[in-house]
């Protein structure tokens, strides 16, 4: 079930480490997704999700964001993300996360 | 109208999520599509499955039937429903998920089947000769 997860991890603006990732994030990637999300988290002090490149993100992606945001918190850190677009903006709209993430519309929004 | 019909019986098991979606892919390959409609019934398709494999068999195991047509004129809409043979549920009498920061960290329920009806143009359930129904309709422009 498990597919690659194609992901990048880079210096952004202010301290923040921004992790690029690409394609879905669904039920089928959610694993591998929150695994490297966490790795960066435990060793970031700010870590901003790119979603420029992911053009899918279900249920199973959201609860991804919630547990990273919680283990950033749960740690003194911070966590957010960036550069939604089109379906998958609308859905972290509706679900509420683009206030509790406070999302930024690209890295260099990042404060 | 004409309309192409196909149908799939999979296990209830996430590790069969690839085989629906290949389904839905081979459902809608003769159409035209807006991207953002497509993206938008693949999350319903996901959800509702997803959400069958997780509750509908509880412990135990079933199967899922996944029967699914195209209108083969504009706006090419695709009807797919979902049938699985386990206990009478009806998710769309849950209530909308509660994502406030207090409640979230112990549960988030009903956030699978929030995003299916949001994507969908129409979801319905039924119970059908022992069987949970629901079916979901997309324009696909």
């Amino acid at each position: 079930m498990k597919k690659e997860f194609i992901q990048s991890e880079a210096a952004g603006p202010n301290g923040w480490t921004v992790w690029g990732v690409s394609g879905r994030i669904d039920i089928t990637t959610a694993e591998d997704a929150y695994a490297r999300g966490e790795e960066i988290v435990r060793k970031s002090g700010k870590t901003a999700l790119d979603l420029s490149e992911v053009d899918y993100v279900s249920s199973a992606g959201i609860r991804v964001m919630m547990r990273l945001f919680d283990l950033a918190e749960d740690n003194g850190k911070e966590f957010t993300v960036v550069g939604a677009a089109g379906t998958v903006a609308r859905v972290l709209k509706e679900t509420g996360m683009d206030t509790l993430l406070q999302m930024q519309e690209t890295v260099n929004d990042l404060p | 109208m004409s309309e192409k019909e196909a149908v799939l019986t999979v296990a209830a098991s996430d590790d069969e999520m690839d085989a629906v979606n290949a389904f839905i892919d081979m459902l809608v390959a003769d159409v035209p599509f807006d991207e953002e409609a497509r993206t938008q019934l693949d999350m319903a398709v996901e959800e509702i499955f997803v959400n069958i494999s997780h509750y509908a068999y509880g412990e135990g195991t079933g199967q899922v039937t996944v029967r699914g047509r195209v209108a083969q004129e504009p706006p090419y809409t695709v009807t797919v429903a979902f049938e699985d043979e386990g206990l009478a549920f009806n998710p769309l009498e849950k209530k909308p998920p509660d994502l406030t920061p207090a409640v979230r960290r112990h549960k988030i329920g009903g956030l699978g089947i929030f995003l299916a009806r949001s994507m969908s143009d129409e979801i319905g359930y039924e119970r059908r000769q022992g069987k949970n129904v629901l079916t979901i309709r997309k324009k696909m422009v």
